[in-house]
């Protein structure tokens, strides 16, 4: 039986790629931005106070700390979301093959 | 209902797999995007009273560090691999966006530290930056060091309404 790849579709998914696809995104990408955003401050924290001392200094790892939370909470708004987005596509395609299946019976 | 009514009909449905149209996710993207972007675009104002002129750059040295090694992340995820191993048609659209949305967020932030960065090393020679070129011509010594903060100011001063979703 002659089987169909992704490459040769114009529209689809292929499950396997699909899942490695979201690990990589995810995983690799979204999770470790998160990962040095978090693991970076300490850094960044260390040489504010070496060279900076006073209120402003104060207020400039204040800013660092927000600005990281507010990519942090972004970032995982965005997975959320294309989590979202591909399971409601999986189960969008499932229904269709259920739908040919049903009506070849 | 017929395998030809299932297949004409599917075939425009299936393009649109997931919960709605390119324009829907891309605006739902959008709003998740613009507030965050917005506050990280907020430059520093905060002066530097404090700060020791003579070693600044061991912070400017740690942003850049830092900034580096965010987009070493994204810049390593090798899309095209990933994406068109794995989705056609609308799917694969989306996927460009998320991916294009994490570059969009990542670069309002560079953008802001890089910016501290070019404010700090002026502050640090006793100058206020209104002029990229000024600036450059500021740092003696090496010429491409000097090019190189002259086109990163360049940069910063691009519209924000630049930094959105097409």
């Amino acid at each position: 039986m002659a089987q169909l790849n992704i490459e040769q579709a114009g529209i689809g998914y292929d499950t396997v790629g699909i899942s490695n696809f979201l690990n990589k995104l995810n995983l690799d990408v979204i999770d470790d931005l998160i990962s040095k955003l978090h693991n970076n401050m300490g850094t960044l924290r260390a040489a504010v106070d070496q060279v900076w001392a006073g209120q402003s200094a104060n207020a400039f790892k204040e800013k660092l700390e927000r600005d990281s939370e507010t990519m942090i909470q972004t970032l995982e708004g965005i997975k959320d979301d294309v989590k979202a987005e591909f399971a409601q596509i999986a189960q969008n395609v499932d229904n269709y093959d259920s739908a040919i299946a049903e009506s070849l019976r | 209902m017929s395998i030809q009514n299932l297949v004409g009909n599917g075939i425009s449905d299936l393009y649109h797999m997931g919960t709605g149209t390119l324009q829907e996710i891309g605006s739902r993207i959008e709003s998740l995007l613009s507030g965050a972007t917005a506050r990280l675009e907020s430059l520093w104002d905060g002066g530097f009273v404090g700060i020791d002129t003579a070693n600044y750059t061991i912070l400017t040295e740690a942003i850049d560090a830092h900034v580096k090694s965010l987009e070493d992340i994204i810049n390593n995820f090798n899309t095209e691999a990933y994406i068109d191993g794995a989705l056609k048609g609308q799917a694969r659209d989306e996927a460009v966006l998320y991916v294009k949305a994490i570059k969009q967020l990542l670069e309002a932030y560079a953008t802001t530290y890089r910016q501290f960065n070019i404010a700090l090393t002026g502050a640090a020679h006793g100058e206020r930056i209104e002029d990229s070129s000024i600036m450059a011509q500021m740092i003696a010594g090496d010429q491409s060091n000097a090019q190189a903060i002259n086109s990163d100011a360049q940069a910063i001063q691009t519209e924000a309404s630049q930094i959105r979703i097409d």
